[in-house]
């Protein structure tokens, strides 16, 4: 499949008081033209770090140490800040976590959107841009007439689609989606990922999307990635990695969700806090969770194996984690 | 929005007619009977000491002299001033308010401009250098004793550099040699209402051009009223009055010393508050939607930012208001303005009750009036409140 976007090696520090905070460390992906590519991980764990530096939208204590990010043929690592800005929106949109404050409350939802297009299309006129938007409006399910509102006569989910709409409006190349709806309630939240997924694939859409959730992410992602303390640890195939991962991490992970679909799972416990990124473990960032670890985890960092064909594991124990459900705890 | 505005008037009458009420007994409170200052006074004879009496409404219970005293206030006979006799406090009031109030307007204006765009620019290059002497600067502005910084203005500007002059309204010689068929208060109430024309001009052609459709079409609206309004200022001035032009431009220059020191009243506070406010602004979800857009820096600076800063700013404007009336009747004082401020001070002094009541009734509608202005503007600048919220 040819790429539309590949990540090689990203490496993002921040630094503070006490030292660098190791919140993405060699972390390799490669997104697919039209492809879903699902981040799954504990809280801080370091998605929000990734997505954020994919962009270049990163906090003032933020720096990427190495690696690149090659969107279309273009290494955006090394741009100046006013290059990134004309490739932000027009080549790469997001759609932000909680992003029911994503809207400015003083202007309204359609100006804040045609905002975005004046300023990648300076050529488009007001008439043509409304047009854009209406047909984007009724392809999230909303009303055109909505784009002469202001956000707080919206509700929540509704914000969230016009939020779609404008991660759209300037047809990016890649969107990124971070935790989508984690702000909406169940119900909204299931309507939005279904019609998300089904306006990537009438469009054609590249997009990550970010998610805690494994039941997300396992939805509407065709590949996925698990993360845990800055590391990315697994990535494969959703339909192998969801129903046999292969990572101590992301078996646990699995086993502690009540599955979505597939036979119900036996419960395991995931057990003991993420490790605080100022000081990760030695060798494996896992091994002091880990119920699979030897002693060489503790040492050396495993590296990533080929287990199946597109479907990568770093561990150095990966043929003892058993199928789902068989771990007898 | 009416129903707002007209709301929010019979409140601010009700809180003027207790404000009014409270003046008028802590004033009758005072030790002494009015009338005997009065006795030593040869100019006032024992038959207009009868008249003010009746006036005042010194005859009867205190009750029945309150409920006189407003009865006549609200029919716009304030009585007559003992220290400035017989003038009627309404012409005083009338002479010395539009003073005052071009005073407070300016350096209100001023003090929010300034203070508003380096409070802006000092939280979005928070960390850079220079931060730490500009925010000390609003601190000491806004804890400076403020009489000793007017004399310091006044020394500087007036005696060091010689700019400006050291006070007063006017240049008395230039007024008293010249041939005129018109004195001060005229010009100056036309140099007024010159200025409410222009800002309304320039307010409502700001309010239309944002309505329209097109951007560009409405910023070119906006400039072209702007450059006409300028245009017709001068062309009105030199057709109308081109007699008063000299005098006008006297008056003028001696406004501006006074205006910047007031100002500086209000500048520390409100940069320091527009600072705090950005700094908050500028971590909300929406600004890192603004440059995920891809808008360049200065859009979402001033677009974003600082239009969403101005509103908890303008919430406090009311709180600013009070402290630049303060610093009004200041620096009336120091730099000898006829205007409410230093009225007030001399009428009290004096004992003129009439005077004083008068004065601060005036002082107070001016400040709930600049309350109700604010409360309006922070309607238009709220979304989330004008559109029925
Ligand atoms: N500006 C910052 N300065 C220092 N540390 C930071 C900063 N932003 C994030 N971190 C740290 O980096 C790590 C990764 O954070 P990140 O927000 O990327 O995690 P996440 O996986 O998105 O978590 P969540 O599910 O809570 O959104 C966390 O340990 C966090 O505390
Ligand atoms: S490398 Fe060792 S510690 Fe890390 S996940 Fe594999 S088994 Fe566990
Ligand atoms: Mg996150």
């Amino acid at each position: 499949m040819e790429h539309i976007l590949e990540v090689n090696d990203l490496t993002m520090h921040y630094t503070v008081k006490e030292g660098e905070v190791m919140a993405v460390d060699d972390v390799s992906f490669a997104l697919g033209r039209g492809e879903a590519l699902g981040l799954v991980g504990e809280s801080g764990c370091g998605k929000t770090s990734v997505a954020m530096s994919l962009i270049r939208l990163l906090a003032d204590n933020a720096e990427i140490q190495k690696g690149s990010i090659v969107l279309d043929g273009v290494d955006l690592v090394p741009l100046v800040e006013e290059e990134m800005r004309t490739h932000r929106w027009a080549d790469i949109s997001m759609v932000f976590q909680g992003a029911m404050n994503a809207w400015n409350p003083v202007y309204k939802v359609g100006d804040q959107i045609w905002e975005a297009m004046q300023t990648h299309f300076p050529l488009m006129t007001e008439s043509e841009a409304r047009e854009r938007i209406a047909e984007l409006f009724r392809l999230v399910g909303l009303n055109p007439a909505m784009m002469d509102r202001y956000p707080h006569e919206f509700s929540g989910g509704m914000r969230q689609r016009a939020i779609i709409a404008m991660a759209l409006s300037c047809n990016p190349k890649v969107i990124i989606a971070d935790e989508p709806t984690t702000a909406l309630d169940v119900i909204v939240q299931d309507q939005i990922l279904k019609e998300l997924k089904k306006i990537q694939q009438e469009l054609g859409m590249s997009i990550i999307y970010i998610s805690h959730d494994v039941a997300v992410i396992a939805e509407v992602s065709d590949r996925i990635g698990v993360m845990y303390a800055g590391k990315l640890v697994e990535l494969g195939p959703t339909d192998e990695v969801f129903p046999r991962p292969r990572h101590p991490y992301a078996y646990l992970l699995l086993a502690s969700t009540p599955s979505v679909k597939g036979p119900r799972r036996k419960l395991a416990p995931l057990e003991g806090e993420p490790p605080n990124l100022l000081h990760p473990p030695a060798g494996c960032r896992f091994h002091p969770r880990c119920p699979f670890a030897t002693e060489v985890c503790a040492t050396d960092e495993p590296p990533y194996t080929e287990v199946d064909e597109g479907h990568i594991v770093a561990c150095w124990n990966w043929e003892q984690v058993p199928e789902l459900g068989r771990l007898e705890a | 929005m009416l129903k707002f505005i007209g709301k929010r008037t019979v409140q601010n009458i009700l809180v003027f007619i207790v404000f009014l009420t409270a003046t008028f007994f802590l004033l009758q409170a005072q030790p002494g009977d009015i009338t005997d200052q009065f006795l030593s006074n040869p100019k006032i004879t024992p038959e207009v000491r009868q008249q003010f009496a009746e006036r005042l409404g010194l005859t009867g219970t205190l009750w029945e002299q309150y409920v006189r005293y407003m009865k006549n206030f609200f029919t716009g006979n304030l009585g007559v001033s003992f220290s400035e006799y017989p003038k009627e406090v309404m012409d005083i009031i009338a002479e010395r308010l539009p003073r005052t109030l071009a005073l407070f307007l300016f350096a209100t204006f001023l003090a929010f401009i300034v203070g508003f765009k380096s409070g802006k620019l000092l939280a979005w290059r928070r960390g850079k250098r220079g931060e730490h002497v500009i925010t000390l600067t609003g601190v000491f502005f806004q804890t400076v004793f403020y009489p000793w910084f007017a004399v310091v203005m006044i020394w500087i500007f007036a005696f060091f550099l010689g700019w400006f002059p050291a006070g007063k309204f006017l240049t008395v010689d230039k007024w008293l040699t010249a041939e005129r068929t018109f004195d001060a208060n005229a010009v100056f109430d036309r140099m007024l209402l010159t200025v409410l024309a222009v800002a309304v001009l320039i307010i409502a052609a700001e309010i239309i051009g944002r309505r329209m459709n097109s951007r560009v079409a409405g910023r070119r609206f906006i400039w072209g009223t702007r450059v006409l309004t300028l245009i017709a200022l001068v062309v009105w001035w030199e057709a109308v009055w081109p007699e008063m032009i000299p005098f006008a431009l006297d008056i003028a220059y001696h406004l501006v010393l006074p205006t910047v020191t007031l100002s500086f009243v209000g500048f520390g506070g409100w940069m320091l508050l527009t600072r705090a406010s950005m700094l908050e602004t500028l971590r909300e979800d929406y600004i890192l939607t603004a440059r995920a857009k891809g808008l360049p820096d200065k859009v979402v600076r001033d677009r974003h930012a600082a239009r969403n800063a101005l509103l908890p700013v303008t919430t406090s404007l009311v709180i600013g208001l009070a402290f630049l009336i303060g610093g009004g009747v200041v620096t009336e004082t120091v730099f000898s303005w006829p205007g409410m401020g230093q009225t007030l001070l001399s009428a009290a002094s004096q004992q003129d009750i009439p005077l004083t009541i008068g004065a601060f009734a005036f002082i107070a509608v001016l400040a709930l009036i600049a309350h109700l202005v604010v409360d309006i503007m922070y309607m238009y600048l709220d979304p989330r409140i004008r559109v029925g919220g």
